[in-house]
């Protein structure tokens, strides 16, 4: 694996461990504030960033080793047109989950509703992050399938 | 999914070249060994800069590397 894929690999793994971890935490968090959970609110915080961090610590030790050669660049011109590739679909998906995001509050309350002013944000940290898995996805998928031709405009 | 037009010799030249290694090979072009591997393998087709740094590597001409067995512009016109 070259240094961008690595990248990729790391980052994807992260996004996706966070992504489900979230969830989690989401839940806890819902649980803790009704009063269904007893559970010490710091501790759990304090771990799940233990948790997060030190995933992050094990993966970098494991994608971020040596070069495979002193000589090896950065990236190449095949890197940087995945990377191009992928920064497209990351952008389109943008509108995709932006669009979505919208139709399912819309759906679920109506379109007379109305919805507590810390949702905003939080939609929009959700389409980073899933974004975010996108486009590290987009970028570990080419490499497998090729890249493609080089200088070709997209 | 392999480029089936563009054709290349590069691993035969690699082996008549004191059996370089892709690694070696990268290295003299600048590239990492992931791309020569996919070029080698017909997955990517590379740019014209390319191409060439890597028949200037083998010290051989762009042709020697690579082959365009797709159809011409003259075939293609005439069959429709």
């Amino acid at each position: 694996m070259n240094k961008t894929q690595k990248g990729a690999w790391f980052s994807f793994l992260n996004s996706v461990i966070l992504v489900l971890y979230s969830v989690y935490c989401f839940r806890v968090i819902h649980n803790v504030f009704s009063g269904a959970s007893t559970i010490n609110f710091w501790r759990f915080i304090v771990f799940s960033v233990l948790i997060v961090f030190g995933f992050m610590g094990v993966s970098a030790l494991i994608f971020y080793r040596s070069k495979q050669s002193p000589a090896e660049p950065e990236s190449d011109e095949r890197d940087e047109l995945i990377k191009k590739r992928a920064a497209i679909a990351a952008f389109i998906s943008v509108w995709i989950l932006l669009t979505a995001s919208y139709l399912v509050l819309w759906i679920k309350l109506g379109l007379s509703a109305s919805v507590p002013v810390f949702v905003l944000p939080l939609i929009y940290i959700e389409i980073g992050v899933f974004v975010l898995v996108i486009y590290n996805l987009a970028v570990v998928v080419q490499y497998y399938i090729g890249g493609k031709n080089g200088q070709q405009r997209t | 999914m392999a480029n089936s037009e563009l054709k290349n010799q590069i691993r035969r030249l690699r082996f008549e070249n004191g059996e370089i290694t892709q690694q070696q090979l990268a290295d003299l072009v600048g590239v990492t060994r992931q791309t020569i591997l996919a070029i080698e393998a017909g997955n990517y087709s590379p740019s014209l800069t390319l191409a060439f740094k890597i028949a200037n590597a083998f010290k051989v001409p762009l042709e020697t590397v690579f082959q365009y067995e797709g159809k011409s512009p003259e075939t293609s016109a005439e069959n429709k």
